[in-house]
Parts: C-alpha cells; structure tokens; sequence
C-alpha cells in the first residue's frame, strides 16, 4: 500500500534520506538487479544471436532434458525425506514432553552449519568401501565396490537430510501460531494424541509444511556440493551440476548455454518460492491465547521407543558423519586402518602447507569479512528505510534483495559472470578471473542473510523514540546515527556473523568464479576430495566445520544481548 | 507563546476517518485538553499537530503561518514544537543528561551552555542528580519527569502531550497533575494534552476539547462542559449523564436560564440556553442532581429501586422509572439512608440541563 503521503510536496524526506536511499538503489542495483536482468535477457536473447532458438536447442538436448528430469526427480524425492523428518522432529520437540529438546533443536540444526560439500565428503567417508568407523563392525561395503552414495538414492538422501531443518523450522514456527485450545478440547473430547495429530494438528499445520516444504525443494534443487561430490562420479547429473561441467569444459564460449540453463532452474525454484509466498501469505493471524507450543503431550510408556528411534536418527543424520569426517583426517592414507598409532596430524599439515590451501584460508576469511562488513553497513539503513518510513521505493528493493539469496547460487555466478566477463566500462578491466567477481557476487547473494535479522531487530524497536529525536529537530542522517544505529547494531552484527559463516563455507558461487590464486575453503575441499586426496580434504573440513562451529557457539553465547528472532537457529 | 489554528482538518486511514475536519483554535499560552474514548482519534490530531501525519484536507497554522496544507508540510524536525510521549519514548543507551541535551545538541547549542539549560529543565522536573542514570535505572515518576525535562529543555512554544499520566499510579498522578499546571504557568507554553479520563483533562486544563469518532463535539471550560453539553455524547461521557425526555412547556418569567418542562408528567424546572424551542427535547440528568423521597410524594417521578452501591462517601443507586423502564437513572445519595432494592420510592429532580 503506498503512504498517503508518499509523492507530495515536503513528505519525501529530507536531503538525507534521499542520500540513503540512492545509496542503497545503487547498491541493490549492482549487486541483484543488473546481473540477474543481464542473466534474463542473456538466456532469451544470447549475444550474438538474433532469435529464440537457442533456448529450444538446448532444451532439445538430450543431457539438458536428463539433467532437468534429475533435479525434478530428486528435488521431489528430497523434500519428501525432509517433510517427514522435519514434521516428525518439530512435533516431537514442540509437543511432547521429550528430554533434552535443545540438544534434539541443536543436533537438527547442525547441517544448516556444516556446508553440503563437508556433508559429502562425510558421508562418502563413513560409507566407503575403507570407512574407518564401519570397516572394523564389518558393515563397511565390500572392498572393490563403488560407494553407495554415488547414485540417485544417495543423492535424495543427503539432500533430504540437509534440508530437514528448512521443514523443521516452518512447522516449528506454525505449532505456535496453533491455538492450544483446538488440541485440548480434542483432548476433552476423549481423542488420543496420534489422532489429535492425524485430525487436528496436521492439518492445521498443512500451510506450514508446504511451505517448508516449497523451501526445502527450492534449496535441493539448487545444491551443489552433493551432487556434484555423488553424482558427478556417479553420472548421475542435476542441472547445477550439468552446468558446472559444461562451463567448466568448455569456458564462456557456453555461456548462452548455461545462461539458459540458469534460467530453467531458476523458473523450477521460482514456482517452489510462489508456493511457499502462498501459503505464508496473511497467515500472521494473531492467535487468542497460547499456541500449541509446549509439553502439551506426555510420551508416557512410549518414552523409550520414540526417544530412541529419535536419537538413532539424530545421531546417524548430523554426528556420525562427521565423527567419520575427524577420523579420516586423522590417518595417512586411504585404506589405513584408525588405531592408536596410525593417528597423524600430517594432513593438518599439509593443509597449512600446501599453497592453494593456505590461500584459500586468507581469500575466504577476508572475502566473508568484507561481504558481512558491506552487508551490515547497506542493512542498518536500508532496514530502516524499509521499517520507519513506509518507504515504498525501499520496500521495493527490499523484495529484489530477496532474490539472489532465494535463488540457486550457481544462477547467480552464471549472472554475475555474464556481467562482469566483459570490461567494466570507463576502466576497461574485467573482473572475471579475479577475486573480485566473488566479492561481488557475495555481496549480493548474502544482502538479504544480512537484511533479515537486521529488519527483525530495528521491528522490535519502539518507533516513538525515533519521533522523539525528530521533534527534538534531528534530520534523517543524525536520527539514524544517534538513534537507530544503537539499536540495530546487536541484530546487524548477528547479521553480519551470518554473513561471515555463510560466506566462509560457501561453495556453490565460488565453484564457478575462482581462478588459480583466488580459490575458496570450499573450492579447495571439493578439489582435493576430486584429486583423490580425501584425507587431506577432511582435514581441510575439520578445520572449516570447527571454525564455523565456534563463531556460531559464541554467538548463542551473546544472544543474551539480542533481540528475539534474531539468530535463524533459535527462530 | 504561540497559538494554533486548525481548519477543518481532516485524517482518513482507509475507511476510518481518524480526524473528521476538525476547527480548534488555541489560543497562545492556554491550555487545552483533548478528551475523548479510546479510539476517538486523540492521538491522530496530535500527530498531526507534531507532523508526524499529513492532513488529507484542511490546514494547521502556527501562529498563523502553515505547518500543514495544500502543498505544504513542515516535518515535525523543523516544527520546533515540544512532545512528550506515552511510552516517554526515552532513549536506553543514552543517560538522562544526554537525553535532555539532545535537541539542544541538534541545535548545535554550546557545551557551556547546554549544560546550564540540561540542568535547569532536570532542576525544574525536581531530579537534580540523576543527570548520569540510565532509563533503565529509573522508576517510571521518574522516566515521566525526564520526559517532560527533556522537552522542556527545547524552550517549546507549544507542548503536545500525548496521555503522559496514563502509565502512572493514581497517586503519581495527582503530583504530576500540580506540576503541570506549575510548570504551564511557569513557562507559559501552548499545551495541549489528550487523555481519556475526564477528571484529568477537567483538573488540568482551562479549555476541554471532546472528541467523539474524530469530531470534536465542543469545547468549553470544565464547568461549563458539565454544566451545559452541547449534544448528548458530551452529556453521557462527561459525569455520567443520562438523557431522559422532557417536553418544554414554556421560559420561567423571572429567570432566562430556566424554563418549565413535563417529565413523565411531573412538573420540573431545568436550565437551558433559551436557544431551545418548546416541545420535545431531551435533558440530562447527573447522579448529583437526583434526590429521593417516598413513594407517592407529590413533584416526584415514581421509580423502582434496581441496585444500591455503597462507596463510603455517597451511596449510588440505580434506579428504573415507572413510565420507562428501560431507562436506568442513577442518583447519588450522601447520608442518607440507602433504600432497598425493589423498595417503590419518589424520585426529585433537583437540576436538569434541556439540550
Ligand atoms: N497508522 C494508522 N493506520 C490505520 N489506522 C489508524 C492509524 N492510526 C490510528 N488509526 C485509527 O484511527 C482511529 C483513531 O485512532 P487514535 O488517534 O489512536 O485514537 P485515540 O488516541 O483517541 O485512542 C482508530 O480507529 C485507529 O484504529
Ligand atoms: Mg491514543
């Protein structure tokens, strides 16, 4: 709805705010809008080509229709996996009374922080044929037989688990908008709790789960590390994967291709982010009273049985992994046995050694340093154009900010390639093949990871402080120095923490724009997993995971501090 | 000194007209209270004074030059007026000196000077030595006098105060309600100061300004809005009136403020304004105004006891007439008896105001 005074005289602000706001157009300009418009019009009108034929040539192509039949085929199978175990966890967390919930919340959240090419890599060691932990209870697969994983079926696994949590959270977050007087006067009405689940919870919850659903979908289909560490080897080819191979092969002289390619996957992830838009739409109904989030439910006698098959679950999906992970960065080689005097720290030292890794270290930390800088300096204002002054132009980017980030990342880096391979005008360099092109595509791709918790903070912000400071006569830029920026600063530096450790773990972007000298953590694990060198690859993701962990724990130690809906994990 | 001057102003959202042309004058140095139910748009005009809202029609003048208009806006930065908020809207990460200082700072005031002018307004507000405290650190009188030091620090010619004692317990209320009126007379602003508690906005201000679905239906002197509603909402809201039918018969000779009217055929006197015609009109009644007699005593409206309620100084007891009984009459009884419920009794109309 446009503010009744937007566009007359003396209501659009002062010089400062229209400062602001041009900054931030320009911002969301460069870092969203232009690559993603260059991206469209690249796929509908290549460079160089007059028509629309290229879009039916390469559809026509058998690789592309098998590729596009993939990621629909595993992206639905995926989300199955998600919803069930997402929905089951959600429940059990937040209406029975079972024990140690937060840990339960923790262990469900952990694939949110370990990336999917870690999650590859742990897994394909814990199921491998030489698996350290398997091997020795002889469930290990025969030696000389391929991985398991490296099929369809692995592929929907993993990404069915990794993005359990997406579901986890939706229904989570729809249990308390679930008025706990519906289940009690089921309750009344003699029901049990599996029938008060089946007949009053589940379909009240339906718009959740869709659109956790929708959510889990878009991501699936949009992942790289999985696919490509199990499908790649497994010829088992997804669209991001497809495109990877193509433009790794055969370098920009395939770029209309690929731009075409992007394009079909981000229509497939647009339909996924209509649906969850949908069911999300005016669904913040306030509710009279609680919702249904508590101990509503005793497990009773059936205690042991759910706890257990719980934490089997939990355990096998997020710790096994990784305790697979540690181990094998722990031995020389490949094939050698864990025992107490294998153990060697050699590939830790070889990760500090080896070139490419040491400088894949300093390019990430420095590259996600400088996209959370950038993110909370452009959120502070940005969040506040968009909250206090019912600024239509700002609500507008606000909803382009969105894009890049809901979209699959290999678009972006398709997009962001397409826009800056050709020289900048008026310098006359290209940034392709610089580190450069990653700041950039960085920077839009995590706007809105900043934006968010920054706009949950300032919301909760009274805004009569701000008219406070306005009729004590303070313009725009002053209020927001001495008034706004105090209380947006906890919410947007955990934004900007968000940014960092999403930045530092990144794959799916740095896949397609590092060049030798510019490789990223991510890059560097799925290289030398590729190059046979697995131990040295867990290593590598040890030091990653372990990082990562550690900002994230000390974070939640913070969060004392920050206002509520902050932290995406404690949503 | 300043005076305020709205023409028909006028505030839609949607399909709520919050502010429905309103025309106040405010004379420079009053001070006026908007008193209206919650919802009646008090806090909307308010706004609209600060320039927080734009009119949609009409225009507001400051001393007779525009603050809001066809083709104007002042933005309430450069409006210099005073505002303290309900919520006192307090700065946390500031101290009470910084909060009190900052419009001074804005205005790029001397240190010297600003603090000389931080520490009258806090002297003023009685809390010297509380200039280094946090907010937090303060009970709510307190974080009330910041506020009120805080505008009080800009000089304001006009303070808007929007239910600033709404938060407060009763007997803070009392005290704050002296220190505004020592504080208006001290420093000689325009105030104007919305609440929804008549007994408040009547103990405070020289003018009252009702408010009713974003109409102000009158405004007057406190004595004269009890005494004199102009329409039947102020009649209701304001003491508890209630609106009976009477026909005027005709003016008392003697007195041109009294006429002669039939209620439910008994014979009484009620005050008027001489405007009104003879025939059918309605008249208020207040619980002060109604004293009981027995059953049958000649000049009384025969009614039925409904409910007696005790409240130690005064017995309130509701009563239904016999020729409406669906008209509930409320009469306030101090000393005597308090009849029983049920009991017949004569009801004596001692004061009556004809709309
Ligand atoms: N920003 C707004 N948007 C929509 N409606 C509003 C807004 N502010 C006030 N209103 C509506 O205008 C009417 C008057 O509100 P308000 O001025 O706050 O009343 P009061 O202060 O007398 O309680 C109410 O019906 C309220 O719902
Ligand atoms: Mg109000």
């Amino acid at each position: 709805m446009i503010s009744p005074a937007w566009g007359r005289s003396g209501t659009l602000g002062d010089g400062g705010e229209r400062l602001l706001l041009a900054a931030i157009a320009l911002y969301v300009v460069v870092f969203c809008v232009l690559p993603l418009a260059r991206l469209f019009t690249e796929a509908l009108v290549p460079t160089g080509d007059s028509g629309l034929h290229l879009i039916g040539q390469v559809l026509d192509s058998r690789s592309a229709q098998r590729a596009l039949w993939h990621t629909v085929e595993a992206g639905l199978a995926a989300t199955a996996i998600s919803v069930v175990l997402g929905t089951a966890m959600a429940l059990l967390v937040g209406l029975t009374d079972v024990r140690w919930p937060a840990l339960i919340v923790f262990l469900l959240l952990l694939p949110t922080l370990v990336p999917a090419q870690i999650t590859a890599v742990s897994w394909l060691e814990l199921l491998s044929p030489n698996s350290l932990l398997l091997g020795p209870l002889g469930y290990a697969p025969p030696p000389g037989s391929g991985n398991p994983l490296h099929s369809r079926e692995g592929i929907v696994a993993l990404l069915g688990i990794e993005h359990a949590t997406m579901v986890f959270l939706a229904v989570r977050a729809g249990l308390r908008g679930v008025p706990r007087d519906l289940i009690e006067a089921a309750r009344a009405a003699g029901a049990g709790p599996p029938r008060i689940i089946w007949t009053v919870v589940l379909p009240l919850l339906r718009p959740s789960i869709i659109a956790g659903a929708a959510l889990a979908f878009v991501a699936a289909i949009g992942n790289f590390g999985i696919p490509a560490l199990l499908g790649i080897p497994g010829r088992y080819l997804m669209l991001t994967t497809l495109i990877y191979q193509r433009l790794n092969g055969f370098g920009p002289s395939v770029l209309g291709e690929v731009a075409t390619l992007s394009m079909v996957l981000a229509l497939l992830a647009g339909a996924g982010l209509l649906v969850q838009g949908l069911m999300t739409r005016g669904r913040r109904v306030e509710i009279e009273g609680t919702g249904a989030d508590g101990a509503l439910f005793g497990l009773g006698r059936a205690r042991w049985w759910i706890e257990g098959t719980a934490w089997l679950t939990l355990l096998v999906m997020g710790v096994l992994p990784l305790v697979a992970l540690l181990a094998s960065s722990l031995v020389a080689a490949i094939g050698v046995p864990l025992s107490l005097g294998t153990v060697t720290l050699e590939n830790y030292a070889f990760a500090f050694g080896h070139g490419a890794t040491r400088r894949a270290f300093v390019n990430s930390t420095l590259l996600a340093l400088a996209a959370a800088l950038g993110t909370v300096a452009i959120s502070v204002p940005f969040a506040y154009l968009v909250l206090n002054r019912r600024n239509l132009v700002a609500r507008l980017l606000n909803g382009v900010a969105d894009a890049p980030f809901a979209l699959p990342g290999i678009v972006l880096s398709i997009a962001a390639i397409l826009t800056f391979l050709p020289p900048l005008p008026l310098v006359g360099v290209s940034l392709y093949n610089t580190i450069w092109i990653i700041l950039i595509a960085y920077l839009g791709r995590f706007l809105a990871f900043g934006l968010r918790p920054t706009l949950a903070g300032l919301a909760q912000m009274d805004r009569t402080l701000e008219d406070a400071a306005r009729v004590a006569g303070a313009g725009t830029l002053r209020r927001l120095w001495t008034v706004v920026l105090p209380h947006a600063a906890p919410a947007a530096m955990a934004g900007g923490i968000l940014v960092f450790m999403g930045a530092f773990n990144e794959l799916t972007v740095s896949a397609l724009l590092w060049s030798a000298g510019n490789e990223t953590l991510g890059v560097v694990v799925f290289n030398l997993y590729d190059e046979g060198n697995a131990n040295g690859a867990a290593a590598v993701a040890v030091l990653t995971v372990a990082a990562t962990l550690a900002i994230a724990l000390l974070t939640t130690l913070a969060s004392r501090r920050l206002p509520r809906g902050v932290l995406p994990w404690q949503a | 000194m300043a005076s305020l001057t709205l023409e028909r102003v006028t505030k839609t959202f949607g399909a709520t007209r919050a502010v429905d042309a309103v025309t106040l004058d405010i004379a420079s140095g009053a001070f006026v209270a908007l008193l209206g139910p919650s919802g009646c748009g008090k806090t909307t005009l308010l706004r609209l004074l600060a320039g927080f809202e734009r009119a949609d029609a009409g225009s507001l003048r400051l001393n007779g030059s525009v603050l809001d208009g066809p083709g104007v806006h002042i933005p309430p930065e450069r409006r210099g007026l005073g505002m303290v908020f309900q919520s006192y809207a307090l700065w946390p990460h500031m101290t009470v000196a910084e909060n009190v200082g900052y419009a001074l700072r804005v205005k790029r005031v001397g240190r010297a000077e600003r603090a000389r002018r931080v520490e009258a307004a806090l002297a003023a507000v009685g809390l010297e030595g509380l200039a280094g405290r946090r907010p937090a650190a303060l009970s709510g009188g307190q974080r009330q006098r910041v506020a009120l030091a805080r505008c009080l620090a800009m000089e304001p010619p006009v303070v808007l105060l929007d239910e600033p004692l709404a938060n407060l317990d009763v007997h803070l209320r009392d005290t704050m309600q002296a220190e505004f009126r020592r504080l208006h007379r001290e420093t000689g602003a325009t105030m104007v100061h919305v609440t929804h508690d008549q007994a408040e906005a009547m103990a405070l201000a020289d003018r009252v300004a009702v408010m009713r679905d974003g109409v102000v239906c009158q405004v007057d002197t406190p004595r004269a809005l009890f005494e004199c509603p102009a329409d039947a909402m102020v009649a209701t809201f304001v003491g508890k009136g209630t609106l009976v039918p009477v026909t005027v018969t005709g003016a008392v000779p003697s007195d041109g403020g009294t006429c002669q009217a039939d209620l439910w055929g008994v014979d009484i006197r009620a005050r008027w304004d001489g405007r009104a015609r003879s025939g059918s009109a309605r008249a208020c009644v207040r619980p002060e105004g109604l004293a009981l007699e027995p059953a049958g005593t000649p000049g009384t409206v025969p009614a039925r006891v409904l409910a007696a309620l005790y409240q130690g100084a005064a017995t309130l007891v509701t009563l239904a007439p016999e020729a409406a009984p669906d008209i509930t009459l409320t009469a306030r009884l101090t000393g005597a008896d308090a009849p029983e419920e049920g009991q017949r009794v004569g009801l004596r109309v001692l004061d009556a105001w004809v709309l």
